[in-house]
């Protein structure tokens, strides 16, 4: 049985070493879509660098067991669902909305939902330019953001199988992605839009407008939930032509197993953020809050890799032990890093990630289980930080950075992303309390001593 | 004894710190930084200590301590001027404002990813204009009147400074134009952190007169340091 060794961060060929200690049982025991005969995943980072993810010989990853299944599983991702589709189940590209229609998807047997566009990724991970050259050549505009290698993977076919059936999202969703999606319907591809309503202020002049309230107290007009409950009510409706089933009890046990995945990464966030030492990396734990959209097309496994990652965090908080000095400088991150390597270096120097807003904090809202399902999917969504006013967006970044737990903010600004251009001065200029540093993600292998610089003299700054 | 190195992309600047400066090297750093940190560690003999700064610190064999030139600014400024609230370095690859309380860092911001706001501008500029760097800043304080170069990216300003010359505007009234659109653009870089009085002006463009006038006309009184190319090195020294 392999033992967790003291908690560090290690490269690829330390990893390769360390694998030797784990045994033929434990490579056997994890697999994905409980596959016995191919599900089998376990497997050295190096792996997936000789199939192409070349940044992983420059990352560093954590040293436990958990962290390792974690990486195997994440980047086994695209084999698990040509996997899939050779044993006959469908595979459902939701794009765009992040972590609302997988959790329909989920209700139908034999459906795997998957986002396409999370090959916004794959460009920094292969340290390959190719998807964004093709996006280019395909016709996409200069200034869009690093999703446009999307429609490339779309063009190319080779990432991810064809999809069943496409859900994409329009209306209040990033505009770079619905441009590259309307591209994408242009190369044939059959999308079924999906409006997203603009999260606007309830008015209380309109005296007779019904108003609803996100988590974080933000009033809005009613009738954008209804609109919403209308637009995923379409979504399963097409669901059920495609499968010629539709069990609404199915729904409740996908929400019921969804938030059991929501509540299991907000306790390994608690766990991690509030530790006296950092007990896991800022990296996986980027990977942990993503998963919450989909379970990376097989959410049984991924809430078993879960429970194993809660364990090793809540045994190392227990023990006060962790992969960063105790002095490490906290901080807050504001936005996707899009290049993963950022956070990497980050840690290595001298800081410590205890908040996040990846735009992504509706997948961490937990359903309502006691009330009709699709208005519960509608309200948990509206709690979107995307699809509101950035003023309600930073109002949300400025209520956790008050928690006085955090020494400054870092905003990751994407290149050729619209909102991050406008949002970001914005977020710098109400956070009048914190030091924030804005920097502008460089295109893969675009980092620089100059950027390295500059977070270090911040993080000097902060100490 | 301390040694405060700090390795910029043009120059290698050290200083012997002990309750003060004892002694100063500069080399150029030419491509070259690590012959131009030996030769500077040849020339300052007698250290105990090593602190690096600058873009090549980590090329510093057997350095103690390594910070960024943010931070060394910050504390170097502190030494020469501690009433300093904003510290204005023109590097030869980046330009940095740094606003600094108590000698510590407040606020930052750089210039990095564009040759316009640095001091690669006016070389870039002096070069098509076939002039020495020093003949540059010479002819810039004899300017009777500073034209007015609106372009910011150095390809474009060179065209547009081209046809100054063409349409036969004085020289010196045209290298003081290059000299304030460079300024300018530390204005407008800086005024995303607020540039606050006493304002220090330091790093070895601090030693162009044509860019110190411009600074005069752009931010009113500034203050530069005695060795004001030796900023870093002290700071580096102090941060032992």
């Amino acid at each position: 049985m392999y033992q967790d060794l003291t908690p560090e961060k290690i490269g690829l060929k330390e990893w390769s070493k360390q694998f030797r200690m784990v045994g033929d049982s434990e490579i056997k025991e994890f697999k994905y879509y409980n596959n016995d005969e191919w599900g089998i995943y376990l497997s050295p980072p190096a792996t997936f660098m000789v199939y192409g993810t070349r940044q992983l010989k420059k990352l560093k990853f954590d040293n436990s067991l958990a962290a390792l299944r974690l990486w195997g599983f994440t980047f086994n991702e695209s084999e698990r669902l040509f996997r899939a589709r050779q044993s006959g189940k469908r595979i459902i590209a939701a794009m765009g909305d992040l972590g609302t229609v997988p959790v329909i998807a989920m209700a139908f047997p034999d459906c795997i939902p998957f986002y396409p566009d999370c090959t916004w990724w794959t460009p920094f991970f292969n340290e390959s330019t190719v998807l964004l050259d093709k996006a280019s050549e395909l016709g996409t505009p200069e200034a869009s953001c690093f999703v446009r290698s999307t429609l490339a993977a779309f063009h190319k076919m080779a990432y991810f199988p064809k999809p069943d059936i496409m859900f994409a999202s329009t209306g209040a969703s990033c505009d770079d992605y619905s441009c590259i999606m309307q591209m994408a319907e242009e190369m044939g591809y059959e999308l079924n839009w999906l409006e997203i309503p603009f999260r606007r202020q309830h008015r209380s002049f309109h005296m007779s407008e019904e108003h609803a309230v996100t988590d974080s107290g933000f009033k809005y007009p009613k009738r954008f939930e209804t609109y919403l409950v209308n637009e995923y009510k379409r979504v399963w409706r097409k669901m059920e032509a495609l499968t010629g089933t539709g069990d609404l009890k199915k729904l409740n046990a996908s929400i019921e197993k969804n938030n059991r995945v929501r509540r299991l990464v907000n306790d390994i966030k608690d766990l991690t953020q509030t530790a006296d030492v950092a007990p896991f990396p800022a990296l996986e734990m980027m990977v942990i809050e993503f998963g919450n959209l989909y379970g990376y097309a097989d959410i049984d496994e991924w809430l078993d890799i879960l429970k194993m990652i809660k364990d090793t965090v809540a045994d190392r908080v227990e023990k006060g032990i962790g992969i960063l000095p105790s002095d490490a400088v906290p901080l807050a991150w504001v936005t996707p890093t899009a290049d993963p390597l950022l956070l990497n270096i980050v840690e290595d120097l001298g800081g410590r990630v205890v908040a996040t807003e990846y735009v992504i904090n509706q997948a961490l809202t937990i359903i309502e289980e006691d009330i009709e399902p699709f208005q519960a999917l509608a309200r948990s969504f509206m709690n979107a930080s995307l699809i509101g006013s950035t003023e309600e967006r930073v109002r949300q970044i400025a209520g956790s950075v008050d928690s006085g737990k955090i020494a400054g903010v870092i905003i990751t600004n994407m290149l050729g992303c619209s909102h991050c251009a406008m949002e970001t001065r914005l977020i710098e200029e109400k956070l009048k309390n914190v030091p924030v540093l804005a920097i502008d993600v460089p295109a893969p292998l675009g980092i620089t001593e100059q950027l390295k610089t500059r977070i270090t003299a911040f993080i000097e700054m902060l100490r | 004894m301390v040694l405060g190195i700090d390795v910029g992309s043009s120059y290698t600047k050290g200083v012997l710190f002990d309750s003060g400066i004892r002694q100063k090297a500069v080399v150029k750093t030419s491509f070259k930084p690590k012959q131009a940190i030996e030769e500077a560690q040849n020339q300052l003999k007698g250290y105990d200590r090593i602190v690096a700064t600058g873009y090549g610190r980590e090329l510093v064999a057997g350095a103690d301590k390594t910070i960024t030139e943010i931070t060394a600014f910050a504390r170097g400024a502190g030494y020469f001027e501690p009433s300093v609230r904003t510290i204005i370095d023109i590097g030869g690859q980046d330009s940095k404002i740094i606003k600094v309380r108590d000698g510590r860092v407040d606020r930052f911001i750089m210039n990095d990813r564009c040759a316009a706001g640095t001091g690669n501008f006016i070389e870039k500029i002096a070069q098509a204009l076939d002039l020495s760097l020093a003949e540059f800043g010479d002819l810039a304080v004899k300017a009777d009147r500073a034209e007015t170069i609106d372009s910011l990216c150095v390809v474009m300003a060179e065209t547009e400074i081209l046809s100054l010359v063409g349409e036969g505007k004085r020289l010196e009234d045209i290298v003081a134009g290059v000299c304030d659109a460079l300024v300018r653009r530390i204005d407008g870089i800086g005024s995303q952190i607020g540039i606050e009085n006493p304002i220090l002006y330091c790093g070895g463009a601090a030693l162009n007169p044509g860019l110190v006038k411009s600074m005069e006309r752009i931010f009113g009184k500034i203050m530069i340091p005695e060795d004001p190319q030796f900023i870093g090195a002290v700071g580096a020294a102090l941060s032992q």
